[in-house]
Formats: C-alpha cells, sequence, structure tokens
C-alpha cells in the first residue's frame, strides 16, 4: 500500500496563515486535499471548527463549501474558459441559495476585493493574463466569505513580479476578511512573506512545525537547512557559501549511503569527523 | 515519528495524525467530493 501523507498533525487557526512547504512528493498536495476533501483519510482526523470533516459523505460536506474554499495551482486549468468573470463568480453563490440578483449585486465587490477592474465582469477569463487569472480564482474563492482558504501552490504558475503582487493581494484580503490560509507551498521565499507558522515536509512526514521565524531562521531539523540552502539569494559570495555547504551535505550523503551500502556494519563517515 | 499533536481547540482546522493518500487501489470509493462540489457548484 502506498501512503502519501503518514501520521501528519497540524492545525490552522483563525486569522492564521500556515504555510506548507516541501519537496515535490513530500505529500503536502494531498494534506491540502484531505482537508477539502478530496483525498481519502485512512486513519487520524481532520477536525473544523470542534467537528470531525474526515468521514463526511457528499451531500453532507456540502454546506463546507462556503466555510473552507481552495485556489489551485493552475488558473488557466482551474477556470471554465467558456464562462464570463461574472458567470464564474456567481455561480458558488447561486449553488449556495443567494439570488441571482444579490449574486451580481456581489460581483463588483468581489472583482475590487480581488484587485480586478469593475469592467472584468462581462469579459472571458482567456483574455486575461496569468495573474489576473488567479485574481479571478481568488475572487471565487471569496465568494462565500470562507473561513480558511486551502492555496494549493497558488503562485507557482505566476512569474516573480506578478507572484509578490498576489501575495500581497492575498495578505490584504486576509487583514481585511480575517480569513485563514493554508498555505502550500515548495518555495521558502514565498511561505517566508505570507506565513505565520510553517509546517516542513518530507516524504509524507511531518519534520518540522514552528513559527515562521523559528523555522526558517533557526531550522531544528536538518532538511530543513537543506531546504534553506537550495533556496537561492541575490548575494552572489552568501550564494557560493550555501553552494559550498549543499554539496558538503550531498557528498557526506553519499559517502554515508556508500559506506552503509558496501561495508553494512562499518561506522557512519559522518561519525568518523 | 508524531512531532505534533494538533491544538484542536481554537483552531479553524487541526489535522490530527492523518494517515491518508492511499493508493488508489486501497481507496474506499464514492466518498471523496469532486472539485467543484468543493468550490460549491451544483454538480449533483
Amino acid at each position: 500500500m502506498l501512503i502519501a501523507v503518514d501520521h501528519v498533525s497540524l492545525d490552522v487557526r483563525a486569522h492564521e496563515t500556515v504555510g506548507l512547504v516541501g519537496e515535490s512528493g513530500s505529500g503536502k498536495t494531498t494534506v491540502g486535499r484531505a482537508v477539502l476533501g478530496l483525498a481519502p483519510v485512512a486513519s487520524g482526523a481532520i477536525v473544523y471548527d470542534g467537528s470531525p470533516i474526515h468521514h463526511l459523505s457528499r451531500a453532507r460536506r456540502r454546506p463546507l463549501a462556503s466555510r473552507i474554499q481552495v485556489v489551485f495551482q493552475d488558473p488557466f486549468s482551474s477556470l471554465n474558459p467558456a464562462m464570463c468573470v461574472e458567470d464564474i463568480l456567481v455561480e458558488p453563490l447561486l449553488a449556495n441559495g443567494v439570488s441571482a440578483t444579490e449574486g451580481r449585486a456581489r460581483v463588483g465587490r468581489l472583482l475590487d476585493q480581488a484587485g480586478l477592474p469593475a469592467n472584468s465582469g462581462r469579459r472571458h477569463v482567456r483574455e486575461f493574463s496569468g495573474g489576473q487569472r488567479q485574481r479571478v480564482a481568488i475572487a471565487r474563492a471569496l465568494a462565500l466569505e470562507p473561513e480558511l482558504i486551502v492555496c494549493d501552490e497558488p503562485v507557482s504558475a505566476l512569474d516573480l513580479s506578478t507572484q509578490d503582487r498576489i501575495l500581497q493581494l492575498f495578505i490584504e484580503i486576509q487583514q481585511s476578511t480575517g480569513v485563514a490560509y493554508l498555505f502550500i507551498s515548495h518555495d521558502l521565499a514565498v511561505i517566508r512573506q505570507i506565513s505565520h507558522r510553517v509546517a516542513v515536509m518530507k516524504q509524507g512526514r511531518l519534520v518540522e512545525f514552528g513559527s515562521c521565524e523559528q523555522v526558517t531562521l533557526r531550522p531544528a531539523d536538518a532538511f530543513t537547512e537543506e531546504l534553506l540552502l537550495a533556496s537561492p539569494v541575490a548575494d552572489p559570495l552568501r550564494q557560493r557559501d550555501r553552494r559550498r555547504r549543499r554539496l558538503e551535505r550531498s557528498q557526506g550523503s553519499i559517502l554515508s549511503h556508500a559506506s552503509a551500502s558496501m561495508n553494512p556494519g562499518s561506522p557512519n563517515p559522518e561519525e568518523i569527523k | 515519528m508524531n512531532i505534533l499533536i494538533a491544538s484542536v481547540a481554537g483552531a479553524v482546522v487541526a489535522v490530527v495524525g492523518v494517515i491518508g493518500g492511499v493508493h488508489a487501489a486501497e481507496q474506499p470509493t464514492g466518498t471523496s467530493p469532486s472539485q467543484s462540489s468543493v468550490v460549491g457548484y451544483a454538480d449533483d
């Protein structure tokens, strides 16, 4: 049996952003999907506002849609290109019992919250850039005024300057609405910019969970330190030093593996140093 | 190693000791909602 997530525990408080970071395949997206009810939970619990939600049927989960929303990674595939922006924003409202008149009246406010021009409503998403499309996806997530948004790599598909503006938008929205984010990214620089607390995953397990400052400046786990070293910095001298330290670590690891496989009983080279 | 027991009290959402994302062959069928139902679309 292949398990993507193994004994992971974390919590997200009101008005808070918890960054979930890890290398590709570490299980961070699966945690987000489990919270959304999109990935099966074999054991453990997902508790929302005091009540377990991991076992809920599809029908019983529906009311939760207004409280837990999602922004996916790729705004090119997560939005219907055949629909205009207004229809995209109104659809979740209609599905949750809001009248069409009331729904359309809310569109202007949603566009404003997401930093889109007021006349965007009648345009199709195919007319927008990647950053603008992600703003539409964010506006859609905000339509039902959720308490929690699972953000699954929401800026990974965007260029660096657009990334920065979208991250700032997430921060401004949180300040004005109090929404909490479970923010998933493989990029520690992004996580550092937006998170209050950071959880680090490796091979399906949580290896570190703490304040953003502690995890990103004084990591307790060797893997977190490796992740930090893998993130490039703009200073060439510091970058050279980080590259050297990363190389030393990987050589040490290779030596250790080689020694262990050739001489199972011999001491680890790391221990000899 | 389970490094943290999530503090459920006061949390919007808590993930507690979750083992999940099991291989497709092991998944129970018919319990996972579609992406559209998470977003809130009428997909029934």
